[in-house]
């Protein structure tokens, strides 16, 4: 099998809220700040799941293709469990 | 009262007939044997020569097997762990939710309560560590990232 690009598996990075109070306030209404955090955290739980996906299909090309090629499961593939 | 021809040629030279007659049926069993012999022996390599071909067909067959259980553990292991990343993720938003539903209402003349800032950016910023984990983290054999919730 051919290598997979590593374009094709590129996971991503999210960097994390640091922000200092800057002591201007606004108000803002509990229902619309909750759904703005909750929002916040599924997207940055897809991105968890994106990224869990591109390494597992990073994985099963570099393991069926060693597999394919070499008739034995390379280093840090689980061995088929038949 | 001659003889034909023909029986003189024979009485004369019938040895050498014989002698030519029993070349020619020499050459034709061997002729018979070699054309056997080849066919067997071709035979003999067909034979061979469809062996090695089921041989390299079974390992391969079962090197693909073995691909396809590989690639199936992972594909169970990648479905376990998006299943694990979504009750997580679940958790911390009803987590929020409640902890900024739980802020009391401003009374009139009071200052405004603030918002629970700090514990939201912890939480977020524990669900950004566990994304960016899942970048770095070699995958995952099944069963791993017992990670519960935040």
């Amino acid at each position: 099998m051919p290598p997979l690009s590593p374009e094709l598996t590129r996971t991503e990075h999210l960097e994390p809220l640091s922000a200092a109070p800057a002591g201007k306030l606004i108000s803002i209404d509990t229902a619309v700040f909750a759904e703005l955090v909750a929002r916040l955290v599924e997207a940055v739980g897809a991105v968890e799941r994106g990224n869990q996906r591109a390494v597992g299909v990073a994985a099963e090309r570099r393991c069926t293709a060693a597999i394919l090629s070499t008739g034995k499961p390379p280093a840090g593939c689980t061995p088929a469990a038949q | 009262m001659m003889e034909s021809a023909f029986f003189v040629l024979l009485r004369r030279w019938w040895p050498a007939f014989a002698v030519l007659g029993l070349v020619f049926a020499g050459l034709a069993l061997a002729a018979h044997m070699f054309g056997k012999g080849e066919k067997a022996g071709a035979n003999k390599v067909t034979v061979q020569v469809q062996r090695d071909h089921a041989v390299a067909v079974a390992d391969a067959r079962t090197d693909e097997r073995a691909a396809v259980a590989a690639s199936s553990t992972i594909a169970t292991s990648v479905a376990q762990q998006t299943v694990a990343s979504a009750a997580v993720t679940h958790h911390i938003v009803e987590t929020l939710r409640n902890a900024i539903e739980s802020v009391p209402p401003a009374t009139p003349g009071d200052p405004m309560p603030s918002a629970p800032v700090d514990r939201v950016r912890d939480d977020v910023n524990a669900a950004i560590a566990r994304a960016n984990r899942a970048a770095a983290v070699a995958p995952a054999v099944a069963g791993a990232d017992p990670d519960g919730a935040s």
